[in-house]
């Protein structure tokens, strides 16, 4: 849900971490919980996006990069 | 039998079912298995059983080009052949290799990658490889793919004993091959010289010359030269068409931890471009290497960022610093379009038994470099569609500037030169790897493939070999398994 972005995965976190925090199960399941978000996390900043590549000195930079 | 030279056998006017010539990969794998089916074999090494620098000296070969390494270096003369010192890098040709890819080069094999399949569980037992992984795509033109690592097998201290024990082989060291005899149309015995210089007349009802990716060439050119173009006699092709996979470093690149490389033993993560993309592009298979580095060269490669991107080069150091970015050298091996000029010829310098020595000439062409440069770029470009970091290529691979002559240059894989083909006027052998036009001499190993592919050559080099093996002792080949 979160890879795909957007309000709903969003809220979907929100809502479910304070909850999730306040459960039993003691610190190896926050963490577990806490792992899985970062991952999640990764997931959605690798996901592709248009390039405006741009070569500069060998370096192959996107147009926006200063 | 195990015969330290042809003085100790008593070959009397015998007839060997095979005669091998070479004790590398090919030939111990060949003599093994038609051995263990009983067929009686003669395997003839021209070296000893150890490095010897006499023996060795016989390798000296000229390279007009730019090979930074001497042919006596990089290839060794004695039982075992050059496994005696390879680094173990196995990968499997892919189905692509075998074909066509880009119009007016001459890649395609008369076979395909499902001749060759049903060998591959047996190669892998005889190099003793790990499970394959399956290739993973890397966004929609390219595959991170993975090496394989044979531990790596010697074949003269692995096999020797299984040699020994086969007894329809006859193993002779020191033998070396000068000459051979046609008539009719096939071989009907070859001449081979002990350490004393007595000369021997070997007989059998086939031969297979497994001497090497330059020694099958330069021999074939010498026993033809001597029987008066009786040998190839379709010799156009003959020593041409030798390739190398041409290993370079071509830039660095900073990744993002999270990307999804996998780093293998050796720190490298390897990616390919898909078949698909090889024929959209119009370029050769290339393997990319991404090789990490370590803290202190990462970090001098995004200060050198920073002169060009200062705001970037600032966001790369502080995820450095945070240990979310690794940095990487990028280095590339890739398959060099097979092309006639690339060839070993005779040399006038002779060696001290009288048989011209090798002269290679090689060269990169800039097809070569458009190969590399296309591979490269879709990595530079997937890379940054996905924020994971960013890539710098040399000078040199952009075309500012001719190929370094201080890097590794070569793989020290040595292909082609008596290549394969269905026509004789395209090659030096045809499917079965018989030399057109005769019924019984064959070559073995990767002087026959008409190119390379990317992949490492030894595990394609052992196929073919169990191949060959169930062709000379006619047994069919087993199903194909795709």
């Amino acid at each position: 849900v979160f890879h795909q972005g957007g309000r709903s995965g969003t809220a979907t976190i929100m809502t479910l971490t304070p909850r999730f925090l306040r459960q039993p199960g003691g610190p190896n399941a926050r963490r577990g919980f806490i792992a899985t978000l970062l991952l999640l996390i990764g997931v959605r900043s690798a996901a592709p996006r248009p390039t405006g590549m741009v070569e500069r000195d060998g370096w192959f930079l996107d147009a926006s990069d200063r | 039998m195990f015969a330290e030279s042809l003085q100790q056998v008593a070959l009397g006017g015998r007839v060997f079912d095979v005669c091998l010539v070479g004790s590398g990969p090919a030939g111990i794998t060949l003599a093994a298995e038609l051995g263990a089916r009983g067929l009686s074999v003669l395997l003839l090494e021209a070296g000893g059983t150890q490095y010897d620098e006499a023996s060795q000296a016989m390798f000296e070969a000229e390279v007009v080009g730019p090979l930074p390494w001497a042919l006596d270096v990089n290839r060794l003369r004695y039982f075992g052949g050059t496994s005696n010192h390879w680094g173990g890098f196995c990968q499997a040709l892919e189905e692509i290799d075998f074909e066509s890819k880009v119009p007016g080069v001459d890649t395609e094999w008369p076979i395909r990658k499902r001749d060759l399949d049903p060998y591959k569980a047996r190669a892998e037992i005889v190099l003793e490889l790990p499970p394959a992984t399956p290739d993973q795509p890397f966004g929609e033109r390219l595959r991170l793919t993975t090496m394989r690592y044979s531990p790596p097998v010697n074949f003269g201290i692995k096999y020797r004993p299984v040699l020994e024990k086969l007894p329809s082989v006859t193993t002779v060291l020191q033998a070396c091959v000068v000459n051979m005899t046609e008539r009719d149309g096939e071989i009907v015995s070859l001449d081979a010289l002990a350490p004393d210089r007595s000369r021997h007349t070997v007989l059998a009802r086939r031969f297979v010359l497994c001497a090497g990716g330059v020694e099958n060439s330069r021999l074939l050119l010498w026993f033809n030269q001597q029987n008066g173009g009786r040998i190839v006699k379709e010799p156009r092709t003959l020593g041409r068409y030798w390739f190398e996979h041409p290993h370079f470093t071509i830039g660095e690149t900073f990744l993002d931890e999270s990307a999804p490389f996998v780093f293998d033993k050796w720190s490298i993560a390897w990616a390919n471009p898909t078949a698909q993309t090889l024929r959209e592009q119009g370029i050769l298979n290339a393997g990319l290497r991404v090789t990490r580095r370590n803290r202190e060269a990462s970090r001098q490669m995004i200060a050198d960022l920073a002169c060009i991107a200062p705001e970037l080069g600032q966001w790369a150091m502080a995820k450095l610093k945070r240990r979310l970015f690794c940095g990487a050298l990028m280095r590339a091996s890739w398959e060099q379009a097979p092309e006639p000029w690339n060839r070993v010829v005779l040399s006038a310098d002779r060696d001290t038994n009288g048989v011209p020595r090798a002269e290679l000439h090689w060269r990169l062409s800039d097809f070569d470099r458009r190969t590399i440069l296309g591979s490269a770029t879709l990595f530079a470009e997937e890379v940054l569609r996905r924020n994971y970091g960013r890539v710098r290529l040399d000078p040199w691979v952009l075309g500012r500037g001719s190929f370094p002559g201080d890097d590794e240059i070569k793989g020290n894989h040595h292909m082609g030169g008596t290549r394969m083909s269905r026509e004789p006027a395209r090659g030096v052998v045809d499917a079965d790897c018989r030399v057109h036009g005769l019924s019984n001499l064959y070559v073995g190993g990767s002087s026959v493939f008409p190119s390379g592919g990317a992949a490492n050559p030894t595990l394609t080099i052992v196929q073919l070999a169990l191949r060959l093996a169930d062709h000379l002792s006619g047994r069919p080949a087993p199903a194909s398994t795709v």
